[in-house]
């Protein structure tokens, strides 16, 4: 795939991604002119940039969401639900031809069709039906400078268009009129319309004409195109519109019905009198009794000059009554038309849709992708990239301050112009670190930073942002509601980065070993002290390069919750329901690996809340509460860790429901169902085994209950709890921790072999004398200060064939953990130290061993097995 | 070589491309009464087919090729019709 084309589809996705959020807002404020802007905004650069590849359809459906939001601008359209509707559909659409794109470089086979109706459904919306006069849904391409495109019919001979009249009413066919009025410019862009011309297929009439008298030979230019090419072609549209896709602003195409043919033409002859045949023609009509209706016409012609206007009413007449099923409107508009006198206007029998006055007609030659009909922006745009370029010139001393303030007074105007109130807030002290570091940089970046808000097509902004600087990755965050970050990196590099920094801190960790046998084994005490200063300091070094790489990989949830919007209001309609998505703390920050993990398990709960959480508006009526149901969507940075929780003020779970299914499923005895408490009740709905065929609906069921929803949070290294009242909603947290840190494990030695046991289980270390140990049945316990604690020897239990010499010894080494409140002794050779480590999660085919939670690399190369103690405890009961 | 020039006609041979009118206009331009001969074009760029029409030169030989003869006498103002 070409370079080119992974851009597009990077920067197109980001543009899709922001048309969606900014709709949703749109929606909620339908009358901020902000809004709007911000929506059209994206979609023009969408359209512009899809430009440039040979993928019409994508490009004209973009064109069509283009202007019908710019029509929403200007006030002609209001925005409804329905528009929304119909928008995000297209949206969806763009997304699905963008992974076309990305898998086989090409749009699907039917991406005509589609686009061609996704854009007929969208200017639907915009004033004028989209049916052609012969029923034909294809709206009408943009239209040429004139946006008809077809007022010349009437002036193709009327031998010609009855021909085709004829030749269309006895055997069917698509007749389209194509207009082609190239751009002057036009052959320095390599066309050669006369050639386009000559290969559309069908052709049964053409005329070219030049727009502009020609001027006297000396004048004359003949690179400056002055034609204009008018044709009748007998073809479906879609295979000429194809071929024309690339003068799609020069040209029209519009299919034509038979009807649209029939225009007489000609001069009144006011000497006619055709009163009588009116009348029972009329009266044939109504009678539909066309073959005396074709008599009178034949008779009535002989009073009709041949030239007259009536006369030519009265052949077409005998036209359409010669044909299979004659259409009587047609038949009656032409009897009118011999009675009063007066030919219809060309528009009248015009029945194709018009773009009413788009914006965009006409203003794309040359396809410079500027905002159109934004003279305010384009300049303020301008002035940006043009303040951006002059600050990157070397310049004198003496004038550098002196530019700085005209360059404030000219960004202050600029940003209050375009309303980018982030950038008019951060303009001060943009300035004061410009002027304290005698450097112009910050203010480039700043400029950057409005350009990307405002959508410029910036080509030195795309060559800037990877060489402006990888610092400020680390020290600018994404903006709040700014959602392109500064430097676009693949994630592999990033995570080779985090192994280094794991890497280099086990390294480290042998220095003071080093230390230690200068002095033990060499006697040089000196030495030792020297390493070990230095072992300080590279130590300090390496916890923050550590810390600044996880920097790095963390995200604002934001990024993983702004698309939720989507979601619960695509949920929230088709269930009849009201719902808002409230969300707080989306500035939270979580490694991205670990937001990503959470969108899934987010995804099934807010879906829940909204199909059982929240009741339908009457219910929440009746029960005293708003019609609209809240969900709040929060994050809150609490340390090393995120609290997250979904809460809906829905009808709440029910704990007695709860405890009676967990009593039937097994899950609890009926002491306990006695005894247990509501909210521990609760909890059993993470329980795998617990969801019923009863919670089945189209969104939430189908094999998807909370216990997936729990394995999948704990497979992030998270918690997940539930709280609810019934009535008043439910509330469910989840604990996440913030990123792979750096962990401390205990090593202990199992029949010849070393794991590592997380320290933040382990409670004691002791010796326990084999006497002390009970036996009860297969299991072995012991006493310790009061509690009864389960032993397991690991070596059995890891099925490792225990160390020979350790049998018959008077005390065993007990690891005492504690897991989920449960206490457990593990019996093992021998202890060892306390190491730090990286902890990484086995892969590929080794994920299937849970048991083990992951592998570190040791100082010495070796690789340690770390327990996972969760799944020792339930694979022990 | 598609303009062939002679003195006092101009054989236009095969496709005739953008770069073939301006010679084609300073050759007519220098002679009011200078003549084509098309008969054995095939097509001509739209360019040229301006000169034609801009300065309605005599044609002393129409093109062989149907489909050109075709559109070229549409452009000179005569009707489509296709034989």
């Amino acid at each position: 795939m070409t370079g080119l084309l992974n851009e597009f589809l990077t920067e197109a996705r980001d543009l899709v991604e922001a048309t969606s959020q900014g709709l949703l807002v749109l929606e909620g404020t339908p009358d901020d002119p902000e809004s709007v802007n911000t929506v059209f905004r994206s979609i023009h650069t969408l359209k512009g940039a899809s430009g440039i590849f040979d993928i019409a359809p994508f490009t004209n459906t973009v064109h069509a969401a283009e202007d019908l939001l710019d029509a929403v601008r200007d006030g002609r359209v209001m925005l409804t639900p329905e528009i929304v509707d119909r928008l995000f559909e297209a949206l969806d659409q763009v997304s699905i031809w963008l992974e076309n794109l990305e898998v086989d470089e090409a749009l699907s086979d039917g991406a005509a069709e589609t686009g061609r109706a996704l854009s007929a459904r969208l200017r639907a919306f915009i004033g004028g039906s989209s049916e052609g006069a012969n029923g034909a849904v294809d709206a009408v391409e943009d239209g040429a400078v004139d946006g008809l495109g077809c007022e010349w019919l009437a002036t193709v001979p009327e031998d010609v268009r009855r021909d085709l009249f004829t030749r269309l009413s006895n055997d069917g066919g698509s007749l389209v009129a194509i207009t082609y009025e190239p751009d002057e410019s036009a052959f320095f862009c390599g066309d050669d319309p006369f050639f386009t011309v000559r290969q559309i297929p069908g052709t049964v009439w053409a005329e070219i004409v030049p727009r502009q008298s020609w001027p006297e030979p000396a004048d004359f230019d003949p690179y400056q195109c002055n034609l204009c090419f008018r044709l009748l072609a007998v073809s479906d549209q879609a295979p000429i519109s194809d071929m024309l896709r690339y003068v799609e602003s020069q040209s029209t195409v519009a299919p034509i019905g038979a009807i649209d043919l029939a225009l007489p033409n000609g001069a009144s002859d006011a000497a006619v009198e055709l009163e009588a045949f009116a009348a029972s023609a009329r009266e044939l009509i109504e009678r539909a009794d066309w073959e005396a209706l074709s008599a009178a016409v034949a008779s009535a012609q002989e009073s009709a000059p041949g030239d007259s206007l009536q006369a030519s009413a009265l052949r077409w007449m005998e036209a359409a009554l010669a044909v299979p099923d004659p259409q009587a409107e047609l038949v009656a508009r032409l009897v009118e038309v011999v009675t009063l006198g007066v030919a219809p206007s060309p528009t009248a029998t015009w029945n194709n849709a018009r773009p009413e006055g788009n914006s965009s007609n006409g203003k794309e030659a040359g396809g410079d992708g500027n905002a159109g009909g934004m003279s305010p922006a384009v300049t303020a745009a301008r002035i940006l990239a043009d303040v951006r370029e002059g600050l990157a010139l070397p310049i004198a001393p003496e004038i550098w301050d002196g530019q700085l303030a005209s360059t404030s007074v000219v960004l202050a105007r600029v940003f209050s112009e375009l309303r980018l109130s982030d950038c008019a807030d951060a303009l001060d002290g943009v300035l004061e670190a410009a002027g304290t570091e005698r450097s112009y940089a910050p203010i480039r970046d700043l400029v950057g930073r409005a350009l990307d808000l405002i959508g410029a097509d910036d080509p030195q902004e795309e060559s800037e942002a990877p060489g402006s600087a990888p610092v400020d990755a680390l020290e600018t965050k994404p903006q709040n509601g700014t959602r392109s970050s500064i430097l676009k990196v693949d994630q592999t590099r990033v995570d080779t980065l985090m192994d280094l920094a794991g890497e280099l801190i086990v390294a480290k960790n042998g220095l003071p070993f080093l230390a230690r046998r200068a002095e033990d084994s060499f006697g040089a005490r000196e030495l030792a002290r020297e390493i070990k200063a230095q072992y300080e300091v590279i130590n300090r070094i390496a916890d923050d390069f550590q810390a600044a790489v996880m920097q790095v990989r963390m995200v604002p949830l934001d990024q993983i919750f702004q698309r939720f919007n989507r979601l619960v209001r695509d949920v929230s309609r088709k269930l009849d329901k009201r719902v808002k998505l409230e969300i707080k703390g989306g500035d939270a920050e979580a490694d991205k690996n670990v937001a990503e993990d959470l969108a899934n398990p987010l995804v099934h709960l807010l879906r829940n809340s909204v199909d059982h959480g929240i009741e339908t508006p009457e219910e929440r009526v009746r029960a005293g509460k708003p019609e609209e149901g809240v969900i709040r969507l929060s994050a809150q940075s609490m340390g090393d860790y995120v609290l997250i929780e979904v809460a809906d003020d829905g009808k709440g779970i029910d704990p007695e429901i709860i405890k009676r299914k967990a009593y039937e499923k097994g899950l609890l005895d009926e002491q306990r169902l006695d005894s247990i408490g509501d909210q521990e009740a609760l909890q059993y709905i993470l329980m795998p085994g617990f969801s019923t065929a009863q919670e089945v609906s189209e969104f939430s069921g189908r094999g998807v209950g909370m216990d997936v929803v729990r394995s999948m949070v704990e497979g992030c290294g998270g918690r997940i709890s539930i709280e609810s009242e019934v009535g008043k909603g439910t509330t469910i947290q989840i604990h996440l921790p913030l990123s792979m840190a750096v962990s401390r494990v205990m090593i202990v030695d199992v029949a010849g072999h070393s794991f590592g046991i997380s320290m933040d289980s382990i409670v004691e270390t002791v010796r326990i004398p084999t006497d002390d140990i009970h036996r009860v049945k297969t299991r072995e316990a012991v006493v310790l200060r009061d509690r009864l604690i389960p032993l397991c020897r690991l070596a059995e239990t890891l099925d490792l064939k225990p160390n020979v010499e350790m049998n018959g010894r008077s005390d065993e080494a007990v690891l005492i953990v504690r897991v989920d409140n449960h206490e457990l002794g593990l019996v093992v050779d021998r202890f060892h130290a306390g190491v730090d480590i990286i902890l990484k999660p086995l892969e590929g085919i080794m994920a299937g061993y849970t048991l083990y939670s992951g592998t570190a690399l040791l100082g010495d190369g070796s690789v340690l097995l770390v327990l996972n103690l969760q799944e020792l405890m339930q694979c022990l009961s | 070589m598609p303009l062939l020039k002679k003195k006092t006609v101009v054989v236009l041979e095969g496709v005739c491309g953008a770069e073939d009118a301006e010679p084609l206009l300073e050759w007519l331009q220098d002679r009011p009464n200078g003549k084509l001969n098309l008969k054995r074009c095939s097509h001509l760029h739209t360019a040229v087919l301006q000169v034609l029409l801009a300065l309605r030169p005599t044609i002393s030989a129409d093109p062989e090729d149907g489909d050109l003869r075709l559109w070229l006498t549409t452009a000179l103002g005569g009707a489509f019709c296709r034989e």
